[in-house]
């Protein structure tokens, strides 16, 4: 699956804070993120780079940091990677057509969120400091121009097989099992994933999220979606290092969407 | 007129004598009740009428809530100020028959207030926009700040307050800028002639995939527009949320112009070509006095 590689360890979880004055520098894929202890503050800065470009040594300048001030010093931080706040929008590189009765299983790589949380010394509760995106996504509308939702655009290669190049460290590989129930072949062309119900697994250094399971029952009667409470089987005993944003719960829905009447022609 | 204030005079002359210290004294009663009805029932109507505002807030919008509000709020006011008169011991009738005669006096006189309060009802039933909708008539842009009976009062973005008419807005066409959820934002762009036009339309839609806050549905366009005297011209269009139309609006037109420097596109500004009559002559020049 992936080939024995074992990702990045030691990379989530609860981590020294830094001492006054002390910067930490913590590299997750294209993002770069620093770390400034102060006085009863935690000061966050962060950067990310191209694909081929190399991540920047030196922390940036006063201006862009962010700063927290907190009730005492924390002992720890507290690194996670979560899922997006919002609703997915992905579209495979390659649009395809799921045959009638014909059942598909997709891999999606997800760019992760970094939460950064302050933990309490004595009562070890943690208050979260800030989000950020591994990955700037763009902004999306699903829906019409009266209504709809707004969403991230992610663009996929949408594998059907599982290979050892599709894993790294701030990417969360999602499973869809794609039900094509209806009597009509399904053009997938784009489809909405709601991550905000997913939680997020570890296993060996890989991020993973539940299993999605999509079935479409036609285009008058929408698509039923239920997620799984567990990693999918290709990440068997992965363990869950942050839960979903939102109650999981299966619902029905319109998930897929071919080539809609959006084109905003005129005026 | 002259009716009208016969009926006055007789309403005046039936009222008993009770504005002297001696009956005051001598039966409280009457004021003390008519100070109660005034002291006690108008904080009630006011409470009621905040009650039924946010309930209908709650059930609908802050607008119909307003005037539901103000319908609740009136009535009752009114049959206080009726029941305060009659504890003070004044006759309804004639009142009210000098109240009827006033009343074709004022009706002639109100047209226009009388106008505007049905408009309001119109404005409201139809609801082309609500409080906080950022409206655009004749030549004043703002955001709504209040739908009254009267007139509806708009906040413009200098911070000036703009009071609007009931009736105007009925009457006049106007633009409710805020009422969907996504707004297009459109860039005027033009390159010289002899630019590459299929180089120029990749790059701009580079431009629009790499602002996080253009939506990537509906897709970014640009749509050729005319071939005009200095450049060929297009419509750069982009959609993002309504929130995010003037950080885009401010954003993409900076970022086409250093994309298209960056990229050594020529963005030409308005000139004039002079011939001297024929395009085969070379322009006559005259150097006079000692030029280096």
């Amino acid at each position: 699956m992936n080939d024995g590689r074992i990702g990045p360890k030691n990379l989530w979880g609860d981590r020294p804070a830094p001492e006054q004055g002390e910067i930490q520098r913590l590299g997750i894929g294209p993002l770069t993120l620093w770390i400034r202890g102060e006085a009863n503050e935690v000061w966050l800065a962060h950067a990310r780079t191209a694909e081929g470009e190399m991540p920047p040594s030196e922390p940036p300048e006063e201006g862009q940091w962010s700063r927290w001030a907190l009730q005492d010093a924390p002992a720890h931080l507290r690194i996670t990677p979560v899922l997006p706040d919002r609703a997915l929008v992905v579209k495979p590189e390659h649009p395809f057509t799921l045959l009638r009765r014909a059942s598909a299983r997709i891999y999606m790589r997800i760019p992760a969120w970094i939460r950064v949380e302050a933990v309490d010394q004595q009562s070890r509760s943690a208050s979260i400091l800030s989000e950020i995106p591994t990955v700037q996504l763009s902004d999306t509308w699903w829906g019409d121009f009266i209504d709809g939702e707004l969403s991230y655009w992610l663009s996929t290669s949408g594998r059907r097989r599982l290979t050892p190049d599709l894993f790294q460290s701030h990417l969360v590989m999602s499973a869809v099992q794609l039900d094509n129930l209806s009597a009509d072949d399904l053009q997938v062309e784009k489809l909405s994933l709601r991550v905000e119900h997913l939680s997020v697994y570890e296993k060996d250094g890989w991020l993973w999220a539940e299993e999605v399971r999509v079935g479409y029952h036609g285009e008058d009667e929408g698509s039923e979606i239920h997620m799984d409470d567990a990693p999918p089987r290709e990440a068997d005993g992965a363990r869950e290092i942050s839960p979903a944003r939102a109650q999981k719960r299966s619902f029905r829905t319109r998930t897929f969407a071919r080539l809609r009447a959006l084109s905003g022609l005129g005026g | 007129m002259h009716s009208a204030m016969a009926a006055l005079q007789a309403a005046q002359d039936e009222a008993p004598d009770l504005w002297s210290m001696a009956n005051i004294v001598a039966d409280p009663g009457p004021f003390i009740r008519a100070a109660l009805l005034l002291f006690v029932g108008m904080p009630l109507a006011w409470a009621v009428s905040r009650w039924v505002r946010g309930y209908v807030t709650r059930l609908y919008n802050p607008q119909k809530g307003l005037i539901i509000g103000k319908l609740v709020f009136w009535p009752i006011a009114l049959i206080l100020a009726v029941s305060v008169l009659k504890e003070l011991g004044f006759s309804l009738a004639p009142l009210l028959g000098a109240a009827g005669i006033m009343g074709v006096a004022l009706g002639f006189a109100s047209q226009t207030s009388v106008s505007n309060i049905i408009s309001g009802f119109f404005l409201l039933a139809e609801e082309p926009f609500k409080v906080g909708d950022v409206i655009n008539v004749g030549d004043v842009s703002g955001s709504v700040l209040t739908i009254d009976m009267l007139s509806v009062k708009i906040r413009t973005f200098d911070n000036k307050m703009v009071r609007i008419p009931n009736e105007t807005l009925v009457k006049a066409q106007f633009t409710n800028v805020t009422r969907f959820p996504i707004r297009r934002v459109d860039v005027p762009v033009g390159v010289a002639y002899k630019e590459d036009v299929g180089r120029v339309r990749e790059i701009l839609m580079e431009v629009a995939e790499r602002n996080p806050h253009v939506l990537m549905e509906p897709a970014p366009q640009v749509m050729f527009t005319a071939y005009g005297s200095s450049s060929i011209d297009f419509k750069f269009a982009v959609w993002a949320k309504r929130e995010s139309w003037l950080a885009v609006k401010n954003s993409i037109t900076e970022e086409v112009k250093l994309r298209l420097d960056a990229e050594g596109i020529e963005i030409p500004f308005p000139h004039v070509s002079l011939y001297t009559g024929s395009v085969t002559e070379p322009f006559p020049i005259r150097i006079e006095g000692d030029a280096p």
